[in-house]
C-alpha cells in the first residue's frame, strides 16, 4: 500500500499514516481512515442532578429536536436532528444536560462513585466527566476537581454551576503534585489524561497535520507521571479509571503496562459490552496480556471519538 | 490569592437582611443555615455554601493548597452589598413567593442579556413598586434570571409596547456569553 498516496489521499502526516498502517494492517486502513472522515453525530448526557430523562426527552422533542438513545450509555442521546444549535437552548442553560462525546461519557460510568467516596477527578475541567461523578454521588461526599489552566477553571466552574454540581473542590494545580495534598482515604480516582487527541480527528482534522512523533512521547511522560501521582494517592483497594481521547498506544497500552509493573495494581474487567479489547502487542512490543481488558473505540467501528479507557485496582 | 475563612456574625447579618429587603427572602434558616458559609476573600467576598464533610476536609488541606472555589456560590459581598449570583437564586427560588413570570419572547429576550417590556411580562408581582427587583422565571417555573423593575406596577401597565420596563441584572444566558 502507497503510503505517500494515503497521505495525500487523507491528509495525513506520513509518520501517522505509517503507524495507522502498522496498527490496523493494509485490511482496515482504509475504513479506519474513512471512519475519520466521518462528522460524528452529537450526542448529550442528561443531568440527572437537575432533570429525569424522560422529562428532558420531552421538552427537546417538543421543540423540534430528534433524540434516540446512546445504546451504550444510561441517559444519553444521539442528536439527530437539530432546528437550532443544541448548545443554546434554555435546557442548556439550565443545566439539564451537556454535551460530551458518547465514549467520554465512559470512564465516569465505569468509576461508578457514591456519596461514601472520596473521589478525584485529576484533569478535570471543562467538567462534563465532573458533573457525571457528581451524579453518581447524588451531590453528597467530597468530589475534589483538579486541573492546571487558569481559563480552563473558569469553564469548570461555569459548568459545574450551570449543572448545579454543590459538591466539588475545585483546586487549581498540577495534578503531578496531588499527593502534596495530603488528602486520606481517596478511593476513587478519574484520570482523563492530557493527550494527543488522535482520536478526535472526525471533529477537528487538523489534528491530521497539527501534531507530531514528540507530542505523542512528551504526552506519555506526562501521563506517566499524572498516573503514578494517581496510584500513589489511591488508599490500597481504591479504584483509578485512565483514559484519553487518544488511539497511540504509547498513551495508553504502554502507559498501563509500565504501571502494571512498577505498581501494586490490577487491572479490572469493565463489564462493556461495546470497544475493542486493549492492544497487547504493539509496534513490536510485547505488553501485559491483561490489557485486553481495556477498551478501545474508534470513529470507524463505534461512532464515537476515538478513546481508550481501563479500570484498575489497587492492590491492599 | 483567596483566603477562606468561616462567615462572621456581620457579613450573615448583611445577607440575610438584603436578601429580605430586597427579594422577600424570610427562609433563611431553612435553605441556607444546613450549609457552613465560608466567605473566599480577595478582591470582594465570595459567600460559598458547602457541606459539613467537605469542611472538615477543607480544614485538613488548606494549609497545604487554597481552593480555586469549593461548594455552591451564594453570591460576593462588594462593598458592604451583598450581590446574590445565578445559583443564589436557583437556591431559593422555591422559597420567594412572589416572582416574575415571562412570556415566551420574555424568555429568549432575556436569555441573550437583554431587558424586558411590558409585553414580554406574562405576570408579575401585585405590589411591585419602582427599583424592587425579582426573580424572574418562565411558565414551566424555571429560574432564569434576576430583574430590577424600572416602573411601578400601575406605570407598567400604562407604558407602551417596547418601552423597557425591567432592567435584566443576571441571566442564565450569561453560560453560554461569558461562562464558556
Amino acid at each position: 500500500m502507497d503510503i505517500h498516496e494515503l497521505c495525500s489521499r487523507f491528509g495525513y502526516r506520513e509518520y501517522m499514516i505509517e503507524r495507522y498502517l502498522k496498527l490496523f494492517g493494509e485490511a482496515l486502513i482504509i475504513e479506519f481512515l474513512e471512519g475519520n472522515e466521518q462528522k460524528l453525530i452529537t450526542t448529550i448526557k442528561v443531568n440527572t442532578l437537575r432533570i429525569s430523562r424522560e422529562e428532558l426527552y420531552e421538552k427537546l422533542t417538543n421543540k423540534g429536536f430528534n433524540l434516540n438513545p446512546v445504546p451504550f450509555i444510561q441517559d444519553a442521546f444521539y442528536v439527530r436532528h437539530e432546528p437550532f444549535s443544541i448548545g443554546a437552548t434554555t435546557e442548556y442553560l439550565l443545566g439539564y444536560y451537556y454535551i460530551q462525546g458518547a465514549a467520554s461519557m465512559i470512564p465516569s460510568l465505569l468509576l461508578k462513585p457514591n456519596s461514601q467516596d472520596l473521589v478525584v477527578d485529576m484533569c478535570a475541567a471543562p467538567g462534563g466527566k465532573t458533573i457525571q461523578l457528581a451524579q453518581g454521588m447524588k451531590n453528597e461526599g467530597i468530589l475534589f476537581a483538579l486541573d492546571l489552566s487558569r481559563e480552563r477553571m473558569k469553564s469548570l466552574r461555569s459548568n459545574l454551576a450551570r449543572c448545579g454540581v454543590k459538591n466539588v473542590i475545585a483546586i487549581r494545580m498540577d495534578a503531578t503534585t496531588l499527593g502534596d495534598l495530603k488528602i486520606k482515604g481517596i478511593s476513587k480516582i478519574l484520570l482523563d489524561a492530557p493527550c494527543s487527541g488522535s482520536g478526535l480527528i472526525p471533529s477537528d482534522p487538523t489534528r491530521k497535520m497539527s501534531r507530531g512523533y514528540e507530542d505523542i512521547i512528551f504526552c506519555s511522560g506526562t501521563q506517566l507521571k499524572l498516573i503514578g501521582a494517581a496510584i500513589n494517592a489511591l488508599e490500597p483497594g481504591g479504584e483509578l479509571v485512565y483514559s484519553t481521547c487518544s488511539i497511540e498506544p504509547e498513551e495508553n497500552e504502554y502507559i498501563i503496562d509500565a504501571v502494571l509493573n512498577q505498581f501494586g495494581v490490577k487491572l479490572i474487567d469493565l463489564g462493556l459490552t461495546i470497544g475493542e479489547p486493549g492492544i497487547v502487542d504493539a509496534f513490536g512490543k510485547s505488553l501485559a496480556p491483561d490489557l485486553k481488558q481495556a477498551r478501545r473505540f474508534y470513529p470507524y467501528l463505534h461512532k464515537t471519538e476515538g478513546f481508550f479507557v481501563c479500570k484498575l485496582k489497587k492492590v491492599e | 490569592m483567596l483566603q477562606f475563612r468561616e462567615i462572621n456574625p456581620e457579613e450573615l447579618n448583611l445577607i440575610k437582611d438584603q436578601l429580605k429587603s430586597a427579594l422577600h427572602f424570610e427562609e433563611f434558616d431553612t435553605v441556607i443555615n444546613p450549609f457552613k458559609i465560608i466567605i473566599a476573600e480577595g478582591e470582594w467576598k465570595e459567600v460559598l455554601l458547602i457541606s459539613e464533610e467537605m469542611h472538615k476536609t477543607f480544614l485538613e488541606f488548606k494549609e497545604f493548597r487554597k481552593p480555586y472555589f469549593m461548594g455552591n456560590h451564594l453570591g460576593d459581598i462588594k462593598k458592604n452589598n451583598f450581590k446574590i449570583s445565578l445559583e443564589g437564586i436557583t437556591l431559593i427560588s422555591d422559597y420567594v413567593k412572589e416572582k416574575t413570570v415571562l412570556s415566551i419572547s420574555g424568555e429568549k429576550k432575556v436569555l441573550y442579556g437583554r431587558d424586558l417590556s411590558k409585553d414580554n411580562l406574562a405576570s408579575i408581582p401585585a405590589r411591585i413598586q419602582e427599583n424592587d427587583k425579582s426573580i424572574l422565571i418562565n411558565k414551566n417555573e424555571e429560574v432564569l434570571a434576576l430583574g430590577k423593575y424600572l416602573l411601578s406596577r400601575e406605570q407598567i401597565e400604562k407604558s407602551k409596547g417596547n418601552q423597557v420596563v425591567l432592567k435584566n441584572i443576571m441571566d442564565k444566558g450569561w453560560y453560554l456569553r461569558k461562562g464558556k
